[in-house]
């Protein structure tokens, strides 16, 4: 018994100091003005008051709603295509595996500072490919109207690692039910609605909630490429929080903004779980 | 027969002597600062063991980290009860910390003389309620540079570079060339360089301050400045200057070493970069064109006491020294810091060089931007954003203006709801 309980130790210290004490303390925070040097003084909801008339706030949320709303779906419907192909029986697949895995092998802030160079509006690789067309590209990160698809397109580049769970889903569908609704006279198509999408929901499931959680808490991109900018265009929650917290020195206000985001998270997730009930088929059920 | 290896007994020997010496009641002090590698460490690694030396009844240990984690280190630190005795800090914001009681106030030691051996500009940045919070170890200040080689070239006379904002204009216009509709060589660019839109504003006459002692952007002033910057950044096509400016932002090669801009706003550390990287670019140095009222924005490091240190008076006596003529002269001349100590900067070395000159000249008349308890990074904050889309051509300078005043105006009301 207390041999177990030595073994976890490490653990069960860890998690007790360096995550449920601060989790505990950043909601009294939540409640308090606390600048790190002062103690903290206990202000009641001011904070979240405060937080409710701050345009910031809300321009930060929309940023980070609006981020999500395409990017989840986007990554989605490109991953399970790319996992589609990658699925097939051909020569040489597991080399394409790879090269549309390795991007995401590589990220944050080294994977943000290449892509400053892909968007740059004269030189970068994308307007470059666009002027081929006849196309004058967008200033992109430097325009308030493009920096946030920007962003999404960026995003894209984490691609791999969304799109081998899809593939292991994929194979982990049983090959008979293939043949038996080949055997019912079921094209490529059928096969496809009515039996991979409902046996590899669960994975798809497990995507969407994980890719919305990540989502909403987008921020390298941001913090290396634009600093929030253009006109707040990318200043997105975390980013914001992230500022007021460790620039502005104000634990208080960035606690509160914490909490707030935890249950828009908590909401949207609850929301997805609903939909699922309908949408997601688990063979054991 | 075992015996103890010699290198053990020679680091017992020294740990016992460590011991003994601390035993010697000598004052210990702790002083952090962000010089931590190359010539600025070694620098301050000697300054700080010519202090202990003169001082034996004080040891002085001090520690360097790089620019980047210095900060998060001395909060983290200070906020812990573990930070240093003297610490070097930003002198853009010591209202802040003296408002929060982390340092103290130095005027008991300044005595008379008060700050009248440093710039008078930096003596605004370091008093907050009637009191002197830091000294100004070192502050900057912008001036113009400019590409003689390109000048001559344009046929513009390499020894009269522009005063004036109209001078400018026609420089700029007479070294800039276009091709293809994308700018190959630009005269100047309003947002390239050290220097963004409240030193237009100033150089404008404009000082935003408000009666009430808070901040004011929507003045004619600053409307003018702001007008201005614009016309600057449209002048040559908006696309092409945005697209032209994006090539530079982040750091990654400077306009004005390749010869792709002929004049620039910088400070006066910049010419270290031009001899490491464009040794061979032929360049002057000019105060900056105004429009009316000659001026610069300075910003620069600090010098503070921790309010909680256990010996003031050993701190203080580091301080003192630190910002002595000797030690700010050759600090000036390790950094090419335009140091807080008249005297050192305007000492005849340093003044034989030219460039220096100009510097000192600048530095009589600039000012460091007004202090805002309640937003103090409003130029970020509230203006930044304003700015950029004014400069994008989406609000007007007026429009952009009286935003960025109701963003400051929200931002200090939240202050004070939620403090």
């Amino acid at each position: 018994m207390y041999t177990a309980w030595l073994f976890i130790l490490p653990w069960v210290l860890g998690f007790l100091f360096f995550l449920a004490l601060p989790i505990a303390l950043s909601v009294y925070y939540s409640f308090t003005s606390f600048n790190v040097f002062q103690p903290p003084r206990w202000i009641g909801t001011a904070n979240f008051r405060a937080l409710s008339t701050d345009p910031l706030f809300w321009k930060a949320l929309y940023n980070t709603a609006y981020y999500t709303f395409i990017s989840v779906p986007l990554m989605m419907a490109i991953s399970l295509g790319v996992a589609l192909l990658l699925n097939s029986k051909l020569r040489g697949m597991r080399i394409f595996r790879t090269i549309f895995f390795l991007p995401s092998v590589l990220s944050g802030v080294g994977v943000a500072l290449l892509w400053l160079w892909i968007f740059n509006p004269d030189y970068g690789l994308i307007n470059l490919l666009l002027s081929y067309f006849g196309i004058e590209g967008p200033l992109w990160l430097y325009s308030p109207q493009w920096a946030k698809p920007a962003m999404i397109i960026m995003s894209l580049w984490g691609l791999g690692g969304v799109m081998v769970i899809n593939l292991a889903g994929l194979q982990s569908v049983p090959e008979q039910l293939y043949e038996a609704a080949r055997v019912d006279g079921a094209n490529n198509w059928a096969q496809f609605r009515y039996v991979t999408l409902p046996m590899l929901s669960p994975t798809l499931f497990f995507n969407f909630i994980t890719l919305t959680i990540g989502s909403f808490q987008v921020f390298t991109q941001a913090y290396i490429m634009t600093g929030g900018g253009p006109v707040h265009a990318t200043l997105f929650y975390v980013l914001y929080l992230f500022q007021t917290a460790f620039e502005n020195l104000r634990m208080g206000y960035a606690s509160a903004m914490a909490w707030i985001l935890f249950f828009v998270i908590v909401g949207v997730s609850l929301f997805q779980l609903a939909v699922s009930r309908r949408l997601v088929y688990y063979e054991e059920s | 027969m075992r015996t103890v290896p010699r290198h053990l007994r020679i680091l017992a020997a020294a740990l016992f002597i460590s011991v003994a010496g601390t035993a010697w009641a000598q004052t210990q002090i702790t002083f952090w600062h962000i010089f931590d590698a190359g010539p600025a460490a070694e620098f301050i690694d000697g300054v700080i063991a010519d202090f202990n030396t003169a001082n034996p009844d004080i040891h002085v240990t001090h520690l360097g980290t790089n620019f980047w984690d210095y900060w998060t280190r001395l909060t983290t630190a200070t906020a812990g009860g573990i930070g240093p005795d003297v610490a070097m800090n930003d002198l853009g914001n010591v209202p802040s910390r003296a408002n929060m009681g982390t340092i103290r106030a130095l005027d008991d030691y300044l005595g008379d003389k008060g700050l009248d051996a440093f710039w008078p500009a930096t003596a605004a940045a370091v008093e907050w309620q009637g009191g002197t919070y830091a000294l100004p170890l070192e502050t900057d200040v912008r001036v113009l540079f400019y590409n003689k080689t390109l000048f001559a070239a344009a046929g513009l006379d390499p020894n009269s570079p522009p005063t004036t904002w109209e001078e400018l204009v026609a420089a700029s216009d007479a070294l800039t060339k276009i091709e293809n509709g994308r700018i190959t060589q630009l005269g100047f660019g309003p947002t390239l360089g050290n220097t963004y839109f409240p030193l237009y504003a100033m150089l404008n006459g404009e000082d935003f301050v408000a009666e009430d002692g808070g901040l004011k952007f929507d003045t004619p002033a600053a409307t003018e400045a702001l007008q201005w910057m614009v016309d600057r950044q449209n002048a040559y096509g908006s696309r092409a200057m945005t697209s032209f400016s994006a090539a530079f932002s982040g750091g990654a090669s400077d306009p004005f070493l390749s010869g792709q801009v002929a004049m620039i706003i910088q400070n006066n550390t910049y010419p270290g970069l031009i001899a490491t990287y464009a040794p061979d670019l032929d360049y002057g140095v000019a105060l900056l064109p105004h429009n009316g009222t000659p001026t610069s924005w300075s910003n620069g490091f600090s010098l503070e006491m921790s309010a909680s240190t256990a010996n003031p008076d050993a701190a203080w006596r580091l301080m003192d020294y630190l910002m002595s003529p000797a030690v700010q002269l050759a600090y000036a001349t390790t950094n090419l810091s335009m140091v807080g100590n008249i005297a050192a900067a305007e000492s005849p070395e340093l003044m034989a060089n030219a460039t220096w000159r100009v510097f000192v000249e600048q530095m009589g008349t600039s000012a460091f931007r007004p202090f805002s308890l309640e937003a103090p990074a409003w130029y970020d904050t509230a203006l930044q954003p304003e700015i950029d889309a004014a400069l994008l051509g989406t609000k007007t300078p007026e429009q952009a203006l009286s935003d960025a005043q109701r963003s400051y105006e929200n931002e200090v009301r939240r202050f004070r709801e939620t403090n």
